[in-house]
């Protein structure tokens, strides 16, 4: 067997020398050598030269495919090992490939590509292609070479770069395709090998060291490889596909290509996205060089290819998402864990997240047992809410989520007489949830009542670690992060937002936590995670303001205070785009994700974007504010006041006071608004009404408790680190008193909440109570919303009162819109006509607005329903409880008496929204090195 | 000395140290944020709901129904006359067309017929309108004329045995009426389809003869509920009393409530039966008063009286309150632990007369409060009792000299009424009850008071916030 060595070089000069090393230390050498330098600009040609003599360098213009065919004919050996300038052979590599190609009666035989220089990571085990044009190793990213694909096997091509290769074989295949210069000519050779029933096989034995240089960018420092290996790889799969598969294999290929064009700009690489996009144009762009390759493959024969199997893609796909995920959840750390890190290499011992084997930790520690021993506590406290709910503010939920998403996409909603007004974007949230859990609306709601409290916990035991962790430098004790964390989650609790049903102030404190950790991100150093900070906190301020517009008012007030302050204490920081655009972006980002809602109001009354969400409740006043208590069912008034205390002792530590006088700034910053706001009054169809200021006591209780934590943090640092014994033994101090009593009477204000909440809880939380409307006419109703009830309550006495029913409802979500719906002055005046001195007109005109029947919930009134009964036009109708007489209307209803148009511009809002919002996500996610 | 001072003058002069100026701001956002919140506004209450109080509007049209049967149809219009325009119009039988009835107001006019008449009184003559069947033979009787307003209850009616009672609904409008009857036995709710949905013709009637549709052979109570158009129920009851027939008409009883008051009740009672029943789903209990023409007084042996749910109760009065109501001026209180339906039967002189609980009447000044026809008898009698506080009151009558007096609670007073009246009205500032009792030949007749129809309320009507 004799074997021609045929060493390509092209500006391979920091390379050849190793390569040239391992040429030389072959255990078996070759019979000759020829070496190929085409058209190189450094030493290269002087290296080859002077390794191996001026007669066997050849100069050759054109790329690899022409440098080989040119030299062919030289060659007379019965085997010729390729090489590249960029892969060094281990010393017994050649003696392998023979050995292997002899006993597999192989025509083509490749090498074990591993990291250059000489590392132990997999780079190629052979090769093959998917459908989706991807070069497709078998290996994991990164896998260390530990023997675990040593196995000589057949394989579909092997990398020219120690690719051993009967001489006739490339004869006959007129060597390699020159479309293909630089990527995938190897795995077209193989596909046309394999076709010709050439046998190729990779022995793992042989191995090259391979710095992939044209790969990874490095021989010409240009920047267009990735495009030009999409390029030729997707040239590939439609040069050698044949037969019925070759469309079947385009559409695939086309199609794959543009939904991993979409994958990478979700993710952020907007790049290879591009390069994606521009490698399926030239393609399509050439189509007679494609032509031209088919048919010159016409004729090859019907051997068997060795192609990736139809799912690989797929799992791809699911990588690559699981990646970002993992990714976007990993990036939330960044920060603190970075402080911490410098500060302390100490791991801490605590937190819920930790990894150690659960049973054991939860056993011996008397923290996991308390967190435990809270959460059991909570959900017994929140008995309630397993099941649908009302009460207070809270509506009862539709039957399914898609009822939201309904509501949602409509610019009409057939409630009331009919009316364009936007539905609230706290649906878009618990639509999403109750879609995820199995269509179910109630659920949704009842997550957030049961899972709510602790989920707040949580987000404030991640927010308070990280802030300790900021302001001291230092790990904080799990306790004291724990009080923090079970104080936040008691303050929606405590101040009676959980039994009010106020599930804006319940969805707001379970989010804000996470908002003010995502906002810490600003104060990062780099610019990119500062920009990553604007978008993760606006996108989270978006969602507490669908729950809590406040927030947002608020926001606008931070922020530009920050840039005020920044301007007086560092100009040159405030004129830096990256400081201050990421604060305008958390700005710009709510009112744009919420746009059909605020476009929507604009035709309404704009002041309804400030109303708290559900059912209108009594807002708290200044006092409320303070102690943390909404009016209605709340807990004890100590509660709040002892947190209030503490929050003006935590002044007293010098160590912290400038962070603690931070916390003072937002609640002093949450007052004026709230004292501002206080004086605005919201003129609604449904009645006058103030702004929702609940959001104000979040912020407020949130910065106390932020406040205390970041003083209590501070004593502890000051005070030395004692060992449990020397604790015991220590004497009882007035200094140390004080502290104790301090921690005890800290303690009790989550634990007094918690406690108020267990036993005596009082709350107007209840299943949703039964429909007066008899249900078949509720029935009518959700078919055909023209067939609507009016629903009368009241005496002649004291006064009635009428709203007209469609179908069930109203329901979580239609508050508002009602809320904003002008009252039908027609329909006003026939309804009081019909209630005072009915005529016949009015019982006509009645079914016109479509109204189908009239209901009387008990108690009814005597005389009313004797004037009804004798209104002619009006028949009784049958309803189950005696109590609650009903009429119906004789004449029909009239067709489409509540049906509408959507504002024109509805669609493409909603359009814009989704976009932004799917812009925003991808903006949020973590920045993806384009690197290859 | 100088020294020991100097060394304390070093840590006076530190306390005196200027306070940190972050202190101070800190300092000062608490004083911020306590001043903000205190000067912010109270949160905006429920809006008022201001007075919702009904308006009230002159009544324009009042239909009055008179069922069929023999005697005449005496119409008055009661209360001070007024100068506006109005007229009273009578449709006799099945005529097709009303006859105006010339009708002056504090006048009363009598059309002798024996079929069913139709009153309207339309404009300033619907004001004080109230008409009656009187029969002023030897068997003296009445009834009177109601209007279609809802519900109508009847207690103690016959539906078997010696005692049936026939209901007969008349519709008083050009277009159909359908109504249920809701029957209670002393066994409890009577289920029947055939007294569901009765059709009544336009300005027709449909009689139901109550022994076939629910035959029962205890007293029966029902309700009668239009469930389309409106409809006038009148009840006629026959006592077959072995040689001879007795028949009378039962008079509608008020709605059900805890408190039923009977007034005019026949000093001289061969018998005396009181029906109730409890339409509701609790049972409850009842205690029967007297109310004299000096005090109340609760009969002697007569313990309470359990009224079971859905149930109709018949207690026999007659030996337990003769003595207490010979003067034949008194009022049968009744006082329930849950709302109650009530009448008495009693026989004077071998012929029923049917006495039905009356619904309190508000008190009115300046005009009539209530007012009835007076049934043409020998001796006739108004019966008052005032409900809750004392009062001056003038009853006027028509044909006759006006009588004045006062009421008082848990006291009956008996105003004689002069010879020759045809009608009266009352008037006081004063919630009361009353009736009439004519008696006369073999016959005693007895008509509740009633509230003259002057205005009506009207809503005040309200989108619900």
């Amino acid at each position: 067997m004799t074997v021609t060595t045929l060493l390509v070089s092209h500006d391979g000069a920091r390379w050849l020398p190793a390569v040239l090393a391992g040429l030389r230390d072959q255990q078996r050498p070759p019979d000759q050598s020829l070496a190929i330098d085409t058209g190189s600009s450094d030493e290269s040609t002087a290296l080859l030269v002077d390794a191996l003599g001026l007669d066997h360098v050849r100069q050759v213009r054109g790329g690899f495919p022409q440098a080989v065919r040119q030299v062919l004919s030289e060659i007379d050996t019965e085997w010729v090992w390729i090489l590249h300038d960029d892969a060094a052979p281990a010393p017994g590599a050649l003696a392998e490939l023979l050995r292997v190609a002899e006993q597999q009666r192989a025509d083509v035989v490749g090498a074990k590509l591993r990291e250059w220089p000489d590392l132990k990571r997999l780079l190629e085990v052979g090769v093959t292609i998917s459908a989706s044009a991807r070069r497709e190793t078998g290996l994991e990213r990164g896998e260390y070479d530990q023997g675990q694909h040593d196995a000589v096997r057949e394989v579909l091509a092997v990398n020219t770069a120690g690719m051993l290769v009967r001489r006739t074989l490339l004869e006959r295949l007129d060597g390699f395709d020159d479309e293909l210069p630089v990527f995938a000519a190897d795995l077209d050779f193989g596909w046309r090998a394999a076709r010709v029933g050439a046998r190729t096989v990779i022995a793992p034995d042989a191995i090259v060291f391979h710095a992939e240089a044209s790969h990874r960018d490095l021989r010409d420092g240009g920047r267009t490889a990735h495009r030009r290996e999409r390029e030729a790889l997707m040239y590939t799969v439609l040069a050698n596909s044949r037969g019925p598969n070759g469309a079947w294999r385009w559409l695939r290929l086309l199609s794959g290509s543009l939904v991993r064009a979409l994958g990478l700009l979700l993710a952020r690489a907007p790049r290879a996205a591009a390069d994606e996009l521009a490698a399926i144009a030239a393609v399509h762009g050439r189509p007679g060089r494609l032509r031209r390759a088919r048919a010159a493959r016409r004729d090859l024969g019907d051997g068997k290819v060795a192609l990736a199997p139809w799912w690989l893609p797929l799992r791809h796909g699911l990588d690559f998402v699981s990646d970002v995920t993992s990714a976007a959840l990993a990036q939330g750390r960044d920060l603190g864990e970075r402080r911490r890190g410098v500060a302390d290499d100490v791991d801490d011992e605590d937190g819920p997240g930790d990894d150690s084997g659960l049973l054991v930790r939860l056993l011996t520690s008397p923290l996991a047992l308390s967190v435990l021993a809270v959460l059991v506590a909570m959900l017994v406290a929140a008995r309630v809410a397993f099941g649908s709910l009302e009460g207070g503010a809270l509506s009862p939920a539709p039957g399914t989520a898609g009822y939201w998403w309904d509501l949602l996409t409509s610019g009409w909603h057939p409630l009331a007489q009919g009316t364009d007004a936007p539905a609230p974007s706290y649906l878009i949230p618990f639509a999403l949830l109750g879609s995820l859990l199995l269509d179910s609306a109630s659920a949704a709601v009842s997550a957030l009542f049961v899972l709510g409290v602790p989920l707040a916990g949580w987000g404030a035991w991640r927010f308070a670690r990280r802030v300790a962790v900021l302001s001291s430098g230092r790990t904080p004790s799990a306790w004291l992060v724990g009080w923090a964390a079970l104080a936040w989650a008691m303050v929606p609790v405590a101040s009676g937002a959980w039994g009010q049903g106020r599930f804006g102030v319940r969805a707001a404190a379970v989010l804000l936590p996470w908002l003010a950790g995502a906002s810490l991100g600003f104060l990062d150093g780099e610019p990119d995670r500062r920009r990553r900070a604007g978008w993760r906190t606006g996108l989270l301020l978006a969602a507490v303001t669908a729950f809590s517009p406040g927030a947002w008012v608020l926001a606008v007030v931070v922020v530009l205070a920050v840039l005020v302050i920044l301007r007086v204490i560092a100009p040159s920081l405030a004129r830096t785009r990256s400081v201050w655009g990421p604060l305008l972006v958390v700005l710009v980002v709510p009112p744009v994700l919420l746009l059909p809602g605020t476009l929507g109001m604009l035709g309404h009354d704009i002041g309804g974007l400030l109303l708290e969400a559900g059912r209108s409740m009594p807002g708290p006043d200044g006092w409320d504010l303070l102690t943390g208590r909404l009016p209605g069912p709340s807990a004890p008034l100590w509660i709040g006041a002892l947190l209030v205390l503490a929050g003006v002792a935590a002044l007293v530590p010098a160590a912290s006071r400038l962070a603690v006088v931070a916390c003072w700034a937002v609640v002093a910053t949450t007052a004026i608004l709230a004292a501002a706001l206080s004086r605005l009054e919201v003129d609604l169809p449904s009645g006058a009404t103030g702004p929702g200021l609940s959001f104000g006591l979040l912020m407020i209780h949130g910065a106390l408790i932020t406040a205390i934590l970041i003083a209590v943090q501070a004593l502890g640092s000051r005070a030395a680190p004692v060992t449990a014994a020397r604790r015991s033994a220590a004497r009882l101090t007035p200094q140390r008193a004080l502290g104790a009593a301090g921690a005890v009477l800290l303690a009790l204000v989550p634990l007094g909440g918690l406690g108020w909440w267990l036993v005596a809880g009082d709350d107007l939380l209840q299943r949703p109570a039964s429909s007066p409307v008899p249900a078949y006419m509720t029935q009518a109703g959700d078919e055909d919303p023209d067939r609507g009830v009016l629903v009368v309550t009241g005496t002649i006495e004291t006064g009635l009162d009428w709203s007209v029913r469609r179908g069930e409802g109203p329901f979580l979500g239609e508050d508002e819109i009602l809320a904003l719906t002008d009252v039908d002055a027609g329909l006003a005046d026939d309804v009081t006509t019909l209630l005072t001195t009915p005529d016949d007109a009015v019982t006509v005109a009645l079914p016109g607005r479509g109204i189908e029947h009239v209901v009387l919930p008990a108690p009814a009134d005597p005389a009313l329903i004797g004037l009804l009964d004798g209104t002619s036009g009006l028949s009784r109708a049958s309803t189950s409880d005696r109590a609650t007489p009903a009429w119906q209307f004789e004449t029909p209803v009239a067709d489409g008496a509540v049906s509408g148009e959507s504002p024109w511009w509805f669609g493409w809002v909603l359009t814009l929204q989704v976009i932004a919002l799917l812009a925003v996500i991808v903006l949020c996610g973590p920045t993806r090195r384009e690197q290859r | 000395m100088s020294g020991t001072g100097g060394r304390r003058a070093a840590p006076r002069a530190s306390r005196r140290r200027r306070p940190s100026p972050l202190i101070l701001l800190g300092a000062g956002m608490v004083g911020v944020s306590v001043l903000a919140l205190a000067l912010q506004a109270t949160p905006a209450t429920e809006p008022a709901d201001g007075d919702r109080a009904p308006q009230t509007v002159a009544l324009s049209t009042l239909d009055l129904a008179c069922p069929a049967g023999p005697g005449a149809v005496r119409v008055a219009r009661l209360g001070e006359p007024t100068d506006a325009e109005g007229e009273v119009s009578l449709r006799v039988g099945d005529a097709e067309e009303p006859t105006p009835l010339e009708l002056a107001a504090g006048a009363s006019a009598s059309e002798s017929s024996d079929s069913a008449v139709a009153v309207r009184g339309s404009g300033q003559a619907a004001v004080g309108l109230v008409a009656a069947r009187e029969v002023t033979s030897s068997d003296v009787a009445a009834v009177e004329c109601l209007s279609p307003s809802g519900e109508q209850w009847f207690v103690g009616a016959g539906a078997g045995g010696l005692r049936t009672s026939e209901l007969t609904l008349s519709n008083p409008d050009p277009r159909p009426a359908v109504a249920d009857l809701e029957v209670f036995s002393a066994d409890g709710p009577v289920s029947s389809a055939l007294v569901r949905g009765v059709s009544v013709e336009g300005r027709g009637s449909t009689r139901l003869d109550l022994s076939e549709v629910v035959p029962e052979r205890g007293e029966i109570a029902f309700r009668v509920v239009p469930r389309q158009g409106r409809l006038v129920p009148s009840v006629r009851d026959t006592l077959d009393a072995g040689k001879a027939q007795q028949r009378d008409w039962l008079p509608a009883t008020a709605a059900p409530a805890e408190v039923l008051q009977l007034p005019a009740m026949p000093g001289r009672a061969d018998s005396s039966v009181l029906v109730l029943v409890n339409p509701g789903t609790d049972a409850g209990r009842a205690r029967v008063t007297i109310t004299g023409a000096e005090s109340e007084a609760v009969p002697v042996g007569l313990s309470e009286i359990a009224v079971p749910a859905g149930a109709v109760v018949t207690v026999d009065l007659t030996k337990r309150i003769a003595d207490l109501v010979k003067a034949g001026e008194s009022t049968v209180t009744v006082r329930g632990t849950v709302p109650l339906a009530g009448s008495l039967r009693a026989e004077v002189d071998g012929d029923l007369v049917h006495l039905a609980a009356v619904a309190p009447i508000a008190g009115a000044t300046g005009r009539g409060a209530s007012g009835q026809v007076v049934p043409d008898a020998e001796r006739r009698l108004l019966v008052l009792s005032a409900t809750e506080r004392s009062a001056p009151v003038t009853v006027h009558f028509v044909g006759g000299e006006a009588w004045e007096g006062r009421l008082r609670p848990e006291q009956s007073t008996r105003v004689p009424v002069p010879k020759g009246a045809t009608a009266l009205w009352v008037e006081t500032s004063a919630e009361h009850v009353g009736a009439i009792r004519a008696a006369g030949g073999k016959g005693t007749a007895w008509l509740p008071l009633r509230a003259l129809p002057s205005e009506r309320l009207v809503a005040d009507v309200q989108p619900a916030r």
